[in-house]
């Protein structure tokens, strides 16, 4: 069977057996999507690498507990706990400063070391920055709706639940972050 | 924009079967009341399969409905280009935590 095919839920039922090699493959299938939804939500990449670690953390601890019972839904389950801990994080620190360049941009992400050329790095950061930047002038409510449904993979319903509004509200917020996001590309005049 | 709709939903290609629905079931998704949160749901897979026919089938004869979903298609396509990843030091020491915890019990 090939590795990619097997479902998060028996890596889930084998990890919990004692197959440690199972967690690495859920980690390595989900960590993008996890790390850039806490990265949105912190805006700072130090602290998110030390939220994606507490957060891994504490989904070991509930499976070894085994607290877990979301059948299927390991992603969402994985971001709830994410979006808690960064709001965990901000009560505790009431803000942390941000280092920024000019632009309010974080600049320890530039340095991410890779096996990119310079050029590639260029255009990656760029394009990146780009989202990003559109992302983060989107209103909090907007903004908070589009990562938990873009990155998080949270469903609508979901969405609501966690935030204490109805369906219809957490659908508007996506329907006017969209197009915002869209009227903010036409004025940079960025093709989608 | 019709063309360039069909050329690049992914949903007529997974939906097929919706193209042969019967003239009655057509006129019946003609009367009903498409909205914007049908198209986004549609985009995130959220729609239940009854609404989800309804929604491409209505798709199919709106161009206004086809370019509004190409719009939000477009948006989720230039969000996608965003994602970062973190350190393999944080995966490392997750990995360890996991393989100390497994010790414990």
């Amino acid at each position: 069977m090939q590795l990619n095919k097997i479902s998060d839920q028996k890596l889930l039922k084998q990890y919990v057996q004692g197959n440690e090699a199972c967690l690495e493959m859920l980690i390595n299938r989900h960590k993008d999507r996890i790390f850039t939804t806490i990265y949105l939500i912190v805006k700072d990449s130090y602290i998110a690498e030390d939220l994606f670690q507490e957060t891994f953390i504490k989904v070991i601890k509930n499976l070894k507990k085994k607290k877990y019972n979301e059948e299927g839904k390991f992603l969402p389950w994985v971001t709830r706990i994410a979006r808690n801990l960064a709001i965990d994080h901000f009560r505790k620190k009431q803000r942390m400063p941000m280092v920024t360049d000019s632009h309010g941009d974080d600049v320890f992400r530039k340095m991410k070391i890779s096996t990119e050329t310079r050029e590639q790095t260029i255009i990656r950061t760029e394009r990146e920055d780009e989202v990003r930047r559109m992302i983060n002038q989107l209103p909090d409510e907007q903004r908070q709706v589009l990562i938990l449904r873009h990155y998080g993979e949270l469903s609508f319903k979901e969405i609501a639940d966690l935030t204490d509004v109805s369906i219809n509200t957490a659908l508007g917020r996506m329907r006017y972050a969209l197009n915002n996001l869209r009227k903010l590309m036409e004025h940079s005049h960025i093709k989608a | 924009m019709g063309g360039y709709f069909f050329l690049h939903s992914e949903y007529y290609l997974k939906n097929l079967d919706v193209l042969f629905l019967n003239d009655e079931l057509k006129r019946d998704c003609m009367d009903k009341n498409i909205t914007q949160n049908d198209l986004l749901l549609l985009a995130y897979n959220e729609l239940d399969t009854n609404r989800k026919l309804l929604v491409i089938n209505a798709l199919e004869s709106n161009l206004s409905l086809q370019n509004e979903y190409h719009d939000i298609l477009a948006v989720m396509g230039k969000l996608d280009e965003f994602q970062v990843q973190p350190n393999n030091t944080s995966l490392q020491i997750i990995l360890e935590e996991s393989s100390s915890a497994m010790e414990v019990l």
